[in-house]
């Protein structure tokens, strides 16, 4: 016998777990849990989903001629030459209008690689008409928020785009995300991401359904009811005037959902301007391709979420500045959905292994994956169907569902020892978006 | 201080230079002075202009009127050379015309002086003859040389005017290099290269691009894209909807460059024959002709400066646009024809008084051409130069001499035996150790004398013959 005894112990257990009386006793436990925190949540989502669905059907393909003039901030590092593709996909916008680029190489005395093949583009561009180029060195490092704060100094539109160095645009990009500047009400737009490495590895088909999961699905669904979580670094529309109003990007990390915040300390006060997402002004953006980098990632970004929510915004969750419905919405997809959650899977999960025996753990965790499976697949089916702009493409990625319950429950884990780490161990002075010389003087 | 200087018509010192000022009233930099004339109008200008020894514009002149001075005094020959200086408040462009901005009336003196000093250098009789000479004589007599200016609105674009001024408007150009190939001018720095129409010259030209095949200029450029998903390739125009591209082929929606499509190359699209090219032609249009041609067969032109040779020097000391034996004809010189009437009256009148004796020396400079190739014509000219400075110490105020096509010079000697004509040979002979050059300059001499070697029937066309065949052989 070459398969050992206790093995077949575990699959034995398995298989009848889910008949025995105490998995039953566990599961109604967590049903309240989940009934409670998640499903309001993709509820909510869902029906955003179905209204914008609806919307979009009715919606005229082209629009009046409002064509405002554009800056895109391009906030470069050592992207070295993918930046071209970031320039070259901006110039070749289907937009009548006016584009001015402006690639900020942050450090570029040691980045001479990002930089000149940024400058390198600007035959390129200046040819084609309407579209300049105005790549900004910043020779010493600074970090992102130093680098778009410059950038602000030269820009010159009505329409700022904060974006990244390392994302492309679709062609229709500016021309969906500037139609919405039409309504004097809409302060700022959140554009999609999607994952342009998608076909690299395991991991980045992973995270290209989780991004169209949490930022196609999830922040469409939150915009129809005004509650867009976060304006993603990578991808954020700026009126001019909003941008000048809270004055610009402040210092330290996660600089996104800091200016989200701060623009919706805003939303109490003057209540005629909103936050739109647009799930089809979309942007391609490179991902970490292996586990160990995408863990690394997350570490930082979960980390600087928890840093956000309890040590530099904690003010903002107040009634009296985001109004009630931001208020709930913050508390309960930021802070409970984002942070609490988190913590409390890993508690309960730990609970389970201490207090009962592993088969029915096992069968119990077996039912869970599957209660989520079948959650998943129906939603990403509704989802594509009513959402994708590429259906086929991310019909494709249906293959990979199983996987996802356990990729997701792996990041929740994650998740908790970010945020346990940022609260003990000061972890978003640990970052690579800006040099320590710069995160050290920040206030919070 | 008092300079004087020697010239032609003798010894002037720096009192009696007498400079003109043109002025421009109520606009003078220089206080008036003694010695210098005003004048405040063109026509008096012209007036007086010939008993002067330079000019001055004092004033803010427009550039048509210092134009309109400057043409006047170069285009008359007999003042073409002098200097026209002008007042630190010309501008600058037209200060060019001039032979520069002066401090003060001081400077002006001193430096017609300086000019007038080197006088020697110009046979004054030669003026009048041609235009050659006049341009000559302006660069002998100055540092610079001949600059181009650019005249935009001009058809050659580059000109010289004080080139025009001095020999009329026509064919300036062609001129100037008739010059340089003659060797009286040497080419100054490249300035430019400029390309004319091939019909009438002109520099004003168009370049355009046009349809390949039907010459139209109505030519669009047109971008291609490439679809990735069906591989075909085609105008963006094909590709363009309502809501973006979508492929004519394959109906895929292009969305994301780079992965849905690119755009593969650029081309361009005739609006005439609807003809599809990648390159277009380019052709010239002539703005002053509107003859069309192909850059290949424009006229291409290089624009250089000019300075004077040491030949052109030559030429313009001398009065005769020659060669370096010219040099020699200052020593009594009379032209052949008359050398030969001179020497025949000498015959007969030898052979009707016996006494009255006479010689004649040819001197050749066997190596001249050597010497001149290892030396330069300049070296070579300065050394014909001290020879005939040599000679003319040598012979005496009655002796005549000429010079024959082939630089051959003759002397012919009146009242001298064979003893007197071999002394002065020998002394001739004896210049050549004088030369520090090597090579030295070989002389060949043939001396004739009337007391031992004169035929029966002898005339000065059989005696030179009979001198130049022993030369020569």
């Amino acid at each position: 016998m070459l398969i050992p005894e206790p093995f077949f112990q575990i699959i034995a257990l398995v298989l009848e777990a889910p008949l025995v009386s105490e998995t039953w006793e566990i599961i109604l436990r967590f049903i309240p849990f989940v009934l409670f925190l998640e499903m309001p949540v993709y509820l909510l989502i869902l029906m955003g989903v179905l209204r914008y669905g609806l919307l979009r059907m009715n919606e005229v393909p082209w629009r009046s001629s409002y064509y405002p003039s554009v800056s895109c901030l391009i906030t470069c590092y050592s992207e070295g030459e993918a930046v071209q593709q970031t320039i070259r996909s901006l110039s070749r916008q289907l937009y009548p209008g006016r584009i001015q680029i402006v690639p900020i190489i942050d450090g570029a005395a040691a980045n001479k690689e990002t930089y000149s093949a940024a400058l390198s583009m600007k035959d390129e561009v200046d040819r084609l008409p309407n579209r300049v180029l105005k790549v900004v060195p910043k020779w010493q490092r600074g970090g992102r928020v130093s680098a778009l704060n410059t950038g602000m100094n030269f820009a010159d539109g009505e329409i700022i785009m904060a974006l990244d160095g390392d994302t492309s645009f679709d062609n229709d990009m500016v021309e969906r995300a500037t139609r919405h500047f039409e309504n004097p009400t809409v302060g700022c737009v959140a554009g999609c991401l999607r994952v342009r490495n998608v076909r690299a590895s395991l991991v980045t088909r992973l995270q290209a359904i989780e991004y169209f999961f949490s930022i196609q699905a999830a922040k469409t669904g939150l915009s129809a009811f005004g509650l867009v979580n976060n304006i993603s670094g990578a991808f954020g529309v700026f009126r001019r005037s909003v941008l000048e109003l809270i004055g610009g990007w402040d210092a330290g990390t996660a600089e996104d959902l800091d200016i989200t915040l701060r623009v919706k300390n805003y939303l109490g006060r003057y209540h005629c301007f909103r936050i739109v997402f647009d799930p089809e002004a979309m942007g391609f953006t490179h991902v970490p391709d292996t586990f160990r980098d995408f863990f690394k990632q997350r570490l930082r970004w979960d980390g600087d979420l928890s840093f956000m929510y309890f040590r530099k915004h904690w003010r903002t969750f107040s009634p009296r500045l985001v109004g009630w419905k931001n208020f709930i919405a913050l508390l309960w997809t930021g802070l409970l959905f984002q942070v609490v959650m988190p913590v409390v899977v890993v508690i309960y999960t730990a609970y389970l292994f201490i207090a009962y025996p592993l088969g029915v753990v096992a069968g119990t965790m077996a039912l869970v994956y599957l209660f989520y499976l079948a959650a998943m697949v129906i939603l990403f089916l509704v989802f594509v169907l009513l959402l994708s702009e590429r259906p086929r493409q991310d019909l494709l990625l249906v293959f990979w569902l199983p996987l996802v319950p356990i990729f997701a429950f792996a990041n929740r884990i994650h998740g908790a020892f970010s945020a346990l780490w940022e609260i003990f161990g000061l972890g978003h002075q640990d970052t690579n978006m800006a040099p320590w010389w710069v995160t050290k003087k920040s206030k919070f | 201080m008092v300079v004087a200087f020697t010239s032609e018509e003798g010894v002037i010192s720096m009192e009696e230079i007498r400079l003109l000022r043109f002025v421009n009233c109520g606009n003078i930099s220089f206080a008036p002075q003694d010695g210098v004339i005003d004048v405040d109008t063109l026509e008096d200008l012209v007036a007086k202009i010939r008993s002067v020894h330079g000019v001055i514009l004092d004033g803010d002149f427009s550039k048509e009127t210092v134009l309109m001075a400057v043409k006047e005094i170069r285009k008359i020959p007999e003042t073409c050379y002098l200097p026209v200086f002008c007042s630190p408040s010309l501008d600058s462009d037209s200060a060019l015309f001039t032979d520069g901005a002066i401090k003060s009336l001081d400077q002006a003196w001193e430096k017609t002086a300086d000019m007038w000093g080197k006088l020697n250098e110009v046979d004054r009789g030669s003026l009048e003859l041609s235009r050659d000479f006049r341009l000559l004589a302006y660069l002998a007599l100055r540092q610079e040389g001949l600059n181009p200016l650019l005249q935009p609105f001009t058809c050659d674009a580059y000109r010289y005017p004080i080139a025009e001024f001095l020999g009329g408007e026509s064919e300036t150009r062609q001129w100037l290099r008739n010059l340089r190939d003659r060797g009286l001018l040497s080419q100054g720095p490249l300035i430019d290269r400029i390309r004319s129409c091939p019909k009438c010259q002109c520099t004003h030209l168009n370049y355009i691009d046009v349809c390949p095949n039907c010459g139209s200029i109505d030519i669009v450029p047109k971008e291609f894209i490439h679809c990735f998903t069906c591989g075909r390739v085609g105008p963006v125009d094909d590709f363009l909807q309502e809501n973006g591209y979508r492929c004519p082929f394959c109906g895929t929606h292009l969305r994301h460059l780079g992965s849905d499509y690119d755009h593969p190359l650029e081309s361009f699209l005739c609006n005439d024959c609807g003809h599809k090219f990648i390159e277009a032609h380019v052709v010239v249009d002539c703005l002053s002709c509107q003859t069309r041609s192909d850059p290949e067969e424009l006229l291409v032109n290089t624009i250089h400066g000019y300075r004077i040779s040491e030949k052109g020097r030559a030429a313009a000391r001398v009065g005769s646009i020659d060669d370096v034996y010219a040099l020699l004809d200052r020593l009594n010189y009379v032209i052949p024809a008359y050398f030969n009437q001179l020497l025949d009256w000498m015959i007969l009148l030898n052979r009707r008084y016996p006494d009255q004796t006479f010689s004649v020396v040819g001197v050749r400079f066997v190596n001249l051409i050597q010497v001149s190739e290892k030396l330069g014509r300049h070296r070579a000219s300065q050394i014909v130069d001290a020879l005939a400075e040599r000679l003319r110490q040598l012979i005496r105020n009655t002796d005549v001499t000429t010079r024959t096509a082939t630089g051959i010079l003759l002397l012919l000697l009146p009242m001298t035996d064979e003893a007197g004509a071999s002394v002065v040979g020998g002394r001739i002979l004896e210049l050549v150790n004088l030369a520090e050059t090597s090579p030295k300059p070989q002389f060949q001499l043939v001396a004739f004398s009337s007391s031992q070697n004169m035929r029966e029937g002898e005339s000065a066309s059989s005696l030179l013959a009979r001198i130049l065949g022993e030369l020569e052989s």
